[in-house]
């Protein structure tokens, strides 16, 4: 072994670390993680065979691609203009969050750089709490990409828009000839604030507004096939307890699953009623209103008094793999039913048995659904925003209704929804009442100090002392939940 | 100034050499100094400054004096909620921890055969992540399908618990899950060290004098551990104070926040709301509270610690 002296040593060391120490202070700004998107991605492969025709022109030019159906239909109507050179735009998108979201984000914008020459780099981030955390992260060190996922459901978006993180879309709508109103109304009105409207909407949807029905339980319980519309509370209840099986305490087949466990879902029982959750401004909730008792009572009924829904040690709320599986597995005859849950129902119950979807009962004084809308956003930071525009957009438009609606099972929020996905895909019977639904909604409410995620989360843990039995859904617990609700509204904004 | 004043005649007093040396000692803990600086005081000293502002992470921190702190102690219902939860877990885990941690550490002392075996045994649990530990006792919990019930009903005819899905059971059911991880780690390992450290002599001196065994127990052998109890108790106390990952991961605070930790409403209110002002504020609270109980921990520990190279 080679000998080596103490100065010698220390001086290798020095050297060692004091590079080191260059490197991590020289780096400057990481280059993105992902894997770019190829440009010559084999669009064939994934090009619809009755692709819709596209929305009108762009100001960009339209680009006939001979991937569509139709050679004269543009896979990008709204094109950026041209450089010399090929960009490459980063782009954080939420991962893990529907089934098969990356299919949505290689296929689109694997077209819109075929069409542009540009290049994507996608960056997908978990979605739920990692999600905010993350692009902070990368904010606060002015490391943000070009373009990111928004929601409206986790309470994210109106956080990035009050920090100026995304830009506001009203001055590239005109240069792109596009018009507000190719979405249903209430997006456009929940993504304007302050006068302006942020991103560009990925999809909308009025969340749990469907049940799914079991028609095999129904026909062995010598119920009738439902209607489709027009279904009362009672009615969903009363089915409920003939549809259930075996002892109160330990049921063999629950006759439903009313989804309690989702701010979003609350919402929508209580305007299905004819009242909201949260007053307009955002300032008081309405809890203490005769329609939320009704909910509230109606789902106490369910739980406690019938038996006829599980409770959380049999299916853990939130877990809609499980749920998915016992509605296949013939363990729960209703189920309540969100737009992202299909795949993962579709995919469960397969030719088992024969099923249909209802839409939630509403009173005729109901309010709308809930706009739950998703979007993209080119970012402040980004230096190509034009080019991230026109992206955000390819992921909005007509052709991505239909990618979405024959890859995922569900709609986006396009007022011409059916029409995009061609006539085929419009007869699926989920995605007609999925489109009303759609049309129905209203702006979702924000608490006017952006605390949405506490107010869920105070909302739900007080109803869970209620579905858990601790106590009883009375005044003074409805006192109670309206004080701590009232208690977050009230603190200083975010 | 005063530090300048001295240290710098100490420099010029020094000989080439050791200037040298000094240097060279520099040099070497230069990593971990380096290291300290930016990744732990820097950052204790910013979130002290930030405690007393308004600070959303995406705008400068705007100086609001002790609003935080007033808010926490005045006017954040879950701040008292959470403090209990987490005195009711600092109370439970710490001394089950320890005495199940001596009670291993006194079975494997006892030079049975397979010791080493044994020893293994109960050194493997405190080897498994939090998560991966979180995730199968929620399996075995699980009220319907886990073994736990299924062990219950089988041998007793009773149905189990509904352990993590039940607003009395969950809290116990983590702090079970907790000290299954516990019990048999590095606690134990220090017990044992302390119980082997004994000089046998004195055990047959008492026996000689006519000790019996708890006499001898209470004696000598507390006595004389009673440094490796004190240092469990401090650590122990300190590591159930940040208790977060098993809420996090298993109950996310539920159900009906009978899980919610004091380090969950932290995490909540620092990188869920991005309230980091006053998430800082509550870090601050709690550092303080355990160095507190830790000085407390150090004054009491005079009067029931032993050191023998003390006396």
């Amino acid at each position: 072994m080679a000998a080596i002296s103490r100065r010698r040593f220390l001086g290798l060391t020095a050297a060692v670390g004091g590079g080191a120490l260059l490197a991590a202070c020289g780096g400057g700004a990481p280059a993105p993680t992902a894997t770019p998107v190829p440009v010559a991605k084999p669009f064939a492969t994934v090009a619809p065979t009755s692709a819709p025709a596209a929305a009108g022109g762009a100001a960009g030019g339209s680009t006939a691609s001979s991937a569509g159906a139709n050679a004269a239909e543009p896979l990008i109507t709204a094109k950026p203009p041209q450089r010399p050179e090929p960009i490459t735009l980063r782009f954080h998108f939420r991962a893990g969050g529907d089934k098969s979201e990356p299919a949505i984000y290689v296929e689109r914008p694997g077209e819109w750089s075929q069409v542009t020459g540009h290049k994507i780099a996608l960056e997908p981030i978990p979605s739920g709490k990692e999600y905010p955390p993350k692009i902070v992260a990368l904010a606060t060190a002015g490391n943000l990409g070009d373009l990111m996922f928004t929601s409206v459901s986790e309470a994210n978006h109106f956080f990035f828009v009050q920090n100026k993180l995304i830009e506001p879309v009203d001055d590239y709508l005109p240069k792109y000839n596009i018009k507000k109103e190719e979405w249903v109304s209430a997006i456009i009105k929940t993504l304007t604030i302050g006068g302006k409207m942020y991103g560009m909407p990925k999809a909308s949807n009025p969340a749990e507004a469907h049940f799914a029905i079991n028609l095999k339980l129904f026909e062995e319980a010598g119920l009738k096939k439902p209607e489709i519309y027009g279904n009362s509370f009672d009615d969903l209840r009363n089915w409920a307890i003939k549809l259930t099986k075996g002892p109160p305490d330990r049921r063999d087949v629950y006759g439903i699953y009313s989804h309690t466990y989702a701010n979003q879902a609350v919402t929508n029982g209580v305007r299905a009623r004819g009242a909201d959750l949260i007053d307009a401004a955002g300032e008081k909730s309405l809890v203490d209103s005769p329609q939320f008792n009704d909910w509230l009572q109606w789902n106490y009924k369910l739980y406690r008094e019938d038996k006829v829904h599980p409770m959380p040690d049999v299916l853990k709320p939130g877990d809609s793999n499980a749920l998915a599986g016992m509605f296949a597995a013939g363990k729960i005859a209703i189920s309540q039913i969100h737009r992202s849950w299909m795949v993962a129902f579709k995919t469960a119950v397969g030719d088992k048995f024969p099923w249909m979807f209802v839409q939630h009962p509403k009173l005729p004084n109901a309010k709308g659904w809930v706009a739950n809308i998703d979007t993209h956003s080119a970012t402040t930071q980004s230096k190509y925003k034009d080019e991230a525009f026109t992206l955000t957009y390819a992921l909005a438009d007509r052709r991505f209704a239909y990618v979405v609606a024959k890859g995922q099972g569900y709609l986006t929020g396009r007022v011409d929804n059916l029409e995009a996905i061609g006539p085929e895909l419009a007869k699926d019977p989920f995605l007609q009442i999925q489109q009303k639904c759609t049309e129905e909604e209203e702006p979702w409410w924000i608490a006017k100090n952006l605390r949405q995620l506490e107010v869920e989360a105070e909302l739900l843990n007080q109803l869970d002392t209620v579905w858990l039995g601790k106590r009883p859904p009375d005044k003074a617990f409805i006192g109670d939940l309206k004080k701590a609700l009232d208690d977050v509204l009230a603190k200083p904004p975010l | 100034m005063a530090a300048r004043a001295v240290v710098l005649p100490a420099w010029r007093s020094l000989t080439p050499a050791r200037r040298r040396e000094a240097l060279q000692g520099l040099l070497f803990i230069s990593p971990w100094l380096v290291g300290f600086l930016a990744f732990t005081a820097y950052p204790m000293l910013a979130s002290l400054y930030y405690s007393f502002s308004a600070y959303k992470i995406l705008a400068p921190p705007v100086w609001v004096g002790l609003r935080n702190y007033a808010y926490a102690f005045n006017g954040d219902p879950l701040f008292w909620l959470s403090v209990q939860r987490t005195v009711i877990w600092v109370v439970v885990t710490v001394p089950l921890g320890i005495f199940g941690s001596l009670l291993a550490a006194v079975l494997l002392n006892r030079g049975l055969k397979g010791t080493n075996l044994y020893r293994t045994a109960f050194f493997l649990p405190s080897l498994t992540p939090t998560v991966a530990a979180a995730l199968l006792w929620t399996w075995i919990l699980n009220p319907r399908f886990g073994i736990a019930n299924a062990a219950i009903e089988g041998l007793t005819g009773l149905r189990g618990p509904n352990w993590l899905a039940d607003i009395d059971w969950a809290l116990p059911s983590l702090a079970m899950i907790s000290l299954w991880t516990a019990i048999g780690g590095n606690r134990m390992l220090i017990f044992l060290a302390g119980l082997q450290g004994i000089p046998q002599e004195l055990y047959e001196a008492a026996r000689v004098d006519g000790a019996g065994p708890i006499r001898t127990w209470w004696n000598i052998t507390v006595p004389l551990i009673s440094p490796a109890i004190f240092f469990n108790l401090v650590l122990g106390i300190i590591f159930s104070f940040r208790v977060f990952a098993f809420a996090f991961v298993v109950t996310e605070g539920g159900p009906a926040r009978a899980t919610y930790f004091y380090a969950l409403h932290l995490y909540t209110m620092a990188f869920r709301s991005f309230d980091m002002g006053y998430g800082s504020a509550l870090a601050w609270i709690l550092f303080l509270t355990v160095l507190v109980l830790t000085v407390l921990n150090m004054q009491l520990s005079k009067r029931w610690v032993y050191y023998e190279s003390l006396r």
